[in-house]
């Protein structure tokens, strides 16, 4: 009984990890799509919204202050609709970007004393599969919104996402078959195992590297997946006022809008799990990195200490030189922080000093190594989901028999050569 | 726990499968049967028979109800709220579906049939794939040369069609597009 409830314990931790990073990151991704929007376009972007007047953050406080205007946003219901369905949609569009990421391994097996501690929330026999399968249905929120909500243009968006789910579900298969072929594994732990080797001794074996074909048609297929610019024509808002979500407000629309940021983050963290390695840290295994691990976390510690000293220096000297231009609170804004990032550079020059990191026992190397593979992992996240903006405010979006036909007539075909290629080097490398 | 769970998602199908034959609009009818579909792949994966689970959710609630979505979308709204049905046709539809069911349990319950049970390593993707590259293996092949000769005959169909009518901007491709699913998902 007790071993059963240290075990959902434990359960409920990964789950809980796995539900921080995607809401926390949630924010962020907001705030990053405006600001990163703004920089290419040479404007400032978001910078009003403070804490009392002092704290800016760069327009980090903004995404609160959305948050709290769509709460408070009146909850408009339009006259037709089909009540069950139209209130459905939003919640299976966010239960079903969440639950994707239950079998993304984040970090390698931990052992505590004597017991195994799988850092994945569900360690499925069929893996990936499970990834496809999900994606597959994540199209039905986005149907379900614009055949529910009464309005030709929301229809019209539904209709544009069936018809592109279908056309590109099939180029990611293939793609992941090829992955498949090449590693030998379905499940998604051993394909990370797989990706620590190193290829002629000195090259990751990640999966961009045994499959770059298979990674680039991927990565499109999951543009497409995502709705996100250049695919996203079931919103298409030159043309469809916004697709499946018009008739939506509040936090109905909040959901939608919350929706796309986890589908990103989610989709950033397969690719980064099938094709860059996961939670390897690059020419480190797990062995390596608990073995070196008092002077890994020293080099560390060390950086850490002179980056906050940076920090400070560089917040000083925003202090000085807009000190008394504005002349109100906003002033102490950089001073405030420059004051906590050195208090931050003292306690990690503390910590160095006199906790002496570089003699860590042998549990808290290990500790270390599971720490250091999550953060190459959120790395490795954060890099694609800041991918997904780049690319949406650099392209146009494409035309919608475009679309239809580089999925048909040119991803598939390359797919399909791809698996075959794949499928022949594997035969002559295991004969 | 076991047992819980099958009542559960059983009793979930059951009701979503007569919720899909008993409503007016195509659409609402084609979201019950999606439900239905889930609710039968957590029976397999109940079962142990995860990669069956899968494929049921990947294919049939995924891939196939998807295309059916689109297709029922584009008819009218006239065309898509169904009409009463014929009686003669609802009463042979009932007789037929009763005496697939009642011969159905007189099978499982004459006990003529050893349904034993199997190891939760009998639905892994390891032992299903064995098993459809080694004993059923021919059948297997048989079922992909299907496939494929159906995507050639759509995709005949299609061009023969485009022919007669002017050259339209529609994607040679689509109307092959489940098949061609299932195809890889086969494969």
């Amino acid at each position: 009984m007790n071993e059963m409830l240290t075990e959902l314990g434990y359960t409920l931790g990964k789950i809980g990890f796995m539900l921080a990073v995607i809401l926390g990151l949630l924010p962020a991704m907001i705030w990053a799509e405006r600001k990163g929007a703004a920089y290419m376009q040479d404007r400032i972007g978001p910078n009003r919204a403070s804490i009392g007047g002092i704290f800016r953050m760069g327009g980090l406080v903004h995404p609160i202050a959305d948050v709290l205007k769509l709460v408070f946003k009146e909850d408009i219901v339009p006259a037709g609709v089909n009540r069950f369905f139209y209130h459905l949609a939003p919640f299976l569009v966010m239960v079903i970007a969440l639950t994707t990421f239950a079998v993304i391994p984040f970090g390698d097996a931990l052992y505590l004393g004597d017991k195994v501690i799988k850092l994945q929330v569900a360690d499925l026999n069929v893996g990936v599969l499970y990834i496809l399968a999900m994606t597959s249905l994540s199209v039905y929120g986005i149907v379900l919104a614009g055949w529910a909500s009464n309005n030709k243009y929301s229809f019209l968006g539904g209709i544009r996402a069936t018809s592109q789910m279908i056309s590109y579900e099939l180029n990611m298969g293939l793609a992941v078959m090829s992955l498949i072929l090449a590693t030998g594994t379905v499940r998604m732990d051993e394909m990370v195992q797989f990706q620590g080797h190193l290829l002629f001794g000195f090259l990751p074996a990640w999966g961009v590297v045994v499959q770059p074909l298979g990674f680039i048609l991927f990565l499109v297929a999951l543009f497409a997946e995502t709705n996100r610019n250049p695919f996203d024509l079931p919103e298409g808002e030159s043309e469809l006022v916004s697709g499946y979500h018009t008739e939506y407000s509040s936090l109905k629309f909040a959901l939608f809008f919350m929706a796309e940021y986890a589908n990103m983050i989610v989709g950033a963290a397969i690719v980064s799990t099938l094709f860059f390695g996961g939670w390897q840290v690059p020419w480190l295994s797990t062995d390596l990195l608990r073995a070196h691990a008092g002077p890994l976390l020293t080099g560390s510690a060390i950086g850490a200490t002179v980056l906050s000293f940076v920090f400070t220096a560089a917040t000083w000297r925003h202090y000085e030189r807009f000190r008394g231009r504005l002349g109100d609170r906003r002033e102490l804004e950089p001073l405030i922080l420059g004051i906590l990032f050195f208090a931050l550079g003292l306690a990690t020059l503390g910590y160095v000093v006199f906790q002496k990191p570089w003699t860590i026992d042998s549990a808290m190397a290990a500790h270390f190594a599971t720490v250091a593979q999550i953060g190459s992992f959120l790395l490795k996240t954060v890099f694609f989901a800041w991918l997904f903006i780049w690319v949406r405010w650099t392209l146009p979006r494409f035309r919608y028999d475009q679309l239809m036909r580089l999925g048909w007539t040119t991803m598939l075909p390359l797919a399909l050569l791809n698996f075959f290629v794949t499928a022949g080097v594997v035969l002559l490398v295991n004969s | 726990m076991q047992g819980l769970f099958f009542y559960l998602f059983g009793t979930v199908a059951v009701i979503s499968a007569l919720l899909t034959i008993t409503r007016r609009d195509p659409v609402t009818s084609a979201f019950w049967l999606i439900f239905c579909f889930l609710n039968v792949a957590a029976l397999f994966a109940t079962l142990s028979a995860h990669l069956i689970a899968v494929l049921q959710i990947l294919i049939y609630a995924g891939a196939i109800m998807v295309f059916f979505l689109f297709v029922t979308m584009f008819l009218g709204k006239e065309k898509r709220s169904a009409e009463r049905p014929n009686p003669v046709v609802f009463g042979v539809g009932v007789l037929t579906v009763g005496a697939i069911a009642g011969g159905l349990m007189r099978l499982v319950r004459s006990g003529s049939h050893d349904f034993g049970e199997v190891g939760p390593e009998h639905g892994t993707i390891e032992a299903v794939s064995r098993l459809l590259l080694s004993n059923y293996l021919f059948a297997f092949e048989l079922t992909g040369l299907l496939l494929t000769v159906a995507m050639v005959g759509a995709v005949l169909l299609a061009r023969r069609e485009a022919k007669g009518a002017r050259a339209t901007r529609t994607p040679a491709g689509a109307p092959s597009g489940p098949a061609g699913v299932e195809e890889v998902a086969d494969a």
